[in-house]
């Protein structure tokens, strides 16, 4: 197994070579990995890493270790190829989708399509866990849709607003 | 001894009535629960030795109705209730309603809830007595125009307050004018959701102040005691996230000043059972009265880690009709406590809420540690409720070493599955100001950043990118097969995979 596998701005470069030894960035580390109450135990010379590891997509992971959740992408050299070829084409309309941090409640909708927003603007208030919470535009733009209703039920991840950037 | 209640009603969630179930069963007092649809297989559910549905999922429809749980109590055949805290526990009508049935209500009277949980007449009562306040206006907002009068009187900043509960829930800081209109709707809109109750109040923002609060028993005989004081500076959005015993601020001479005036304004309110005299200090060691909590709070342990005292038992016998267990001379404060609550929320990206389910959960343990949970792997944590995990206390004979335990306890502790803060609360604990004692309740909001949080060690990063690129290659599902002839340890198998070369 060889593979980059990237945490936030890192990347690491990884082998597997054989049955206990992985190359991390051209070191070799001694490794043995086994289960123990469904998570996985990670042994890397003789410190020992209990995790939990959840498949997002076919490259993304959500890996948990110690106090730390993860996100990282793991590209073997095959895939990363198909992705630079299909890359090129794919990025033209995409617009900046806020989403839904958490489920909730919208309890006031504070932009309309159309309306010309900057970086802080507030955009939706969405009440979770008896708190508030203001969605602010990361982004300079305009709204080009805004996808729920005021005191609309949202799930984590559901499509709220989509701002046009200014470029 | 025959006991006066025999079957208590918890009308609450979570760790709390985990935690006041234990008391009951210590007094041999059986225990109702009632329960939310999400929360149906809650360990307080389980705990319980009998539970009902409140049928329903908001707090609304399930532990703010009252009419609900006055009915459970009566199938149930229950003699009190108690409330916790948050949700009914500080509601006259709800204590004034248990009280007309009959029922025992484990807390103050329906009267002095009434007269203190309404923090706009506590102003007027520990005013009477001759405590200081915070300059602000005594009554509830009537309109925009008379909270623009009265902000520009006391001067910007203001806070606004919900008159009807606390956990820093409906209050606002405003800065100037211009902001009032959408914080005082705010403030109303997440008061009415959270109390039932929208009015909110107004006073002078102090700038740098200490929060320090003063634990007191009442009972139904005059006999009021205080049980030290605690001090909750560490917050975010005015929510306490770190509390602790004694307070390094407060000397001899001015304990004496603020345990004093908390002893005051309960006797003149005719308080009885257990309750909390908040007060804010300012730099010059002035303190001024804040509020008066009618009810048990989150941080209650950190108190009886250092008296001894269960203080749901005293409630419980108090609410009995039985005097004080213990006088003022013989209350003995011992070292230092301390406690950290551990919310799902992600001190990386803004304490935004967390939620979904706990795969894994393993709780510290060891000498002098404590932990109140609610939950455990398997649970969902929802976006129904508030977000807290666990409350875990420390104690130690002084300060550093309650200190030094409590950063070994979050260490050992291990959550998966949900993000929390647990990072958070070591970053706090080891901040050479805190540890000093040179901190404010201004501490989280001006030294914290998302940034603060130190990078995970490189060993624990190479961990996450092995366990994820393994993963991905199916080398981490478990298998008997072996390959190679090596015999590897039990547990530790790599399984043979034809992409390994």
């Amino acid at each position: 197994m060889t593979a980059s596998a990237r945490i936030a701005d890192r990347t690491f470069e990884l082998s597997v070579t054989n049955h206990h030894t992985a190359v991390v960035d051209g070191v070799a580390h001694e490794i043995r990995i086994g289960q123990k109450h469904g998570l996985l135990e990670l042994m890397i010379n003789g410190q020992r890493f209990k995790g939990f590891v959840t498949k997002k997509t076919e490259t993304l992971f959500e890996v948990w270790v110690k106090h730390y959740c993860f996100e990282v992408h793991v590209e073997d050299y095959r895939a990363d190829l198909l992705r630079r070829f299909s890359a090129a084409d794919s990025k033209s309309d995409a617009g900046m989708i806020v989403c839904a941090p958490m489920p909730g409640l919208v309890t006031a909708i504070e932009v309309a399509v159309g309306d010309q927003i900057a970086v802080g603007a507030g955009l939706i208030i969405l009440e979770a866990m008896k708190m508030e919470n203001e969605l602010r535009a990361t982004v300079t733009g305009r709204v080009r849709s805004v996808e729920v209703v005021c005191n609309a039920t949202v799930e984590k991840g559901q499509r709220l607003i989509v701002i046009e950037p200014d470029t | 001894m025959e006991r006066k209640i025999r079957k208590i009603l918890v009308a609450n969630r979570g760790e709390i009535a985990v935690r006041v179930m234990r008391t009951c069963a210590e007094l041999n007092i059986e225990t109702v629960a009632v329960y939310s649809d999400p929360d149906a297989d809650a360990p307080f559910v389980r705990m319980a030795n009998e539970a009902y549905a409140l049928e329903g999922v908001t707090a609304a429809q399930t532990y703010l109705d009252q009419g609900k749980i006055l009915d459970i109590a009566r199938r149930s055949n229950a003699g009190a209730i108690h409330p916790g805290y948050g949700f009914l526990s500080e509601n006259e009508d709800f204590a004034h309603l248990i009280e007309k049935k009959g029922l025992i209500f484990i807390g103050p009277s329906a009267d002095a809830i009434r007269k203190l949980g309404d923090k706009t007449s506590a102003r007027k009562i520990a005013e009477s007595v001759g405590v200081p306040i915070v300059p602000g206006i005594t009554d509830p907002i009537a309109n925009i125009a008379d909270a623009t009068r009265v902000a520009s009187q006391v001067t910007y900043p203001i806070l606004l307050k919900a008159a009807g509960g606390g956990g820093g829930k409906g209050m606002r800081i405003v800065h100037k004018e211009g902001d009032l209109d959408a914080a005082l709707r705010a403030a109303k809109s997440e008061a009415k959701s959270a109390f039932a109750d929208d009015r909110v109040y107004l006073e002078k923002y102090l700038s740098h102040p200490r929060h320090i609060e003063v634990q007191v028993l009442a009972d139904a005989y005059g006999n009021i005691i205080h049980l030290g004081e605690r001090e909750c500076s560490i917050q975010r959005r005015h929510q306490k996230v770190i509390e602790e015993s004694p307070s390094v601020v407060v000397d001899p001479a001015l304990r004496e000043q603020i345990t004093g005036a908390a002893m005051k304004i309960c006797r003149e309110s005719g308080y009885r059972n257990a309750g909390t005299v908040e007060f804010l200090l300012d730099e010059n060691e002035n303190f001024y009265f804040l509020e008066v909590n009618t009810r048990l709070q989150v941080e209650h342990p950190v108190t009886e880690m250092r008296t001894g005292i269960d203080i749901v038992r005293e409630q419980i016998l108090i609410s009995e009709g039985d005097p004080l267990s213990v006088r003022q001379e013989s209350v003995v404060f011992s070292g230092h406590s301390i406690e950290c609550r551990i919310y799902a929320e992600d001190p990386s990206n803004n304490f935004f809420p967390s939620t979904g389910k706990i795969v894994y959960l393993r709780p510290p343990s060891g000498l002098h540690l404590r932990e109140d949970r609610g939950v455990e792997a398997g649970d969902e944590v929802t976006a129904y409720y508030d977000p807290m995990i666990a409350k875990l206390i420390a104690w130690g004979k002084s300060r550093p070493e309650a200190i030094d335990r409590m950063i070994r306890a979050l260490k050992e502790y291990e959550i998966f599955g949900v993000k929390n803060n647990i990072t958070l609360c070591l970053w706090i604990l080891n901040q050479p100001n805190f540890r000093q004692g040179n901190f404010d309740t201004t501490f989280l909001q001006n030294e914290f950043t998302s940034e603060s949080i130190p990078p995970p060690p490189d060993s624990i990063q190479v961990a996450a990118a092995l366990l994820a690129a393994l993963h991905q290659n199916g080398l981490t599902s478990e298998s008997p097969h072996q390959s190679d002839g090596d015999t590897p340890r039990k547990g530790w198998i790599l399984k043979r995979n034809d992409g390994l070369r």
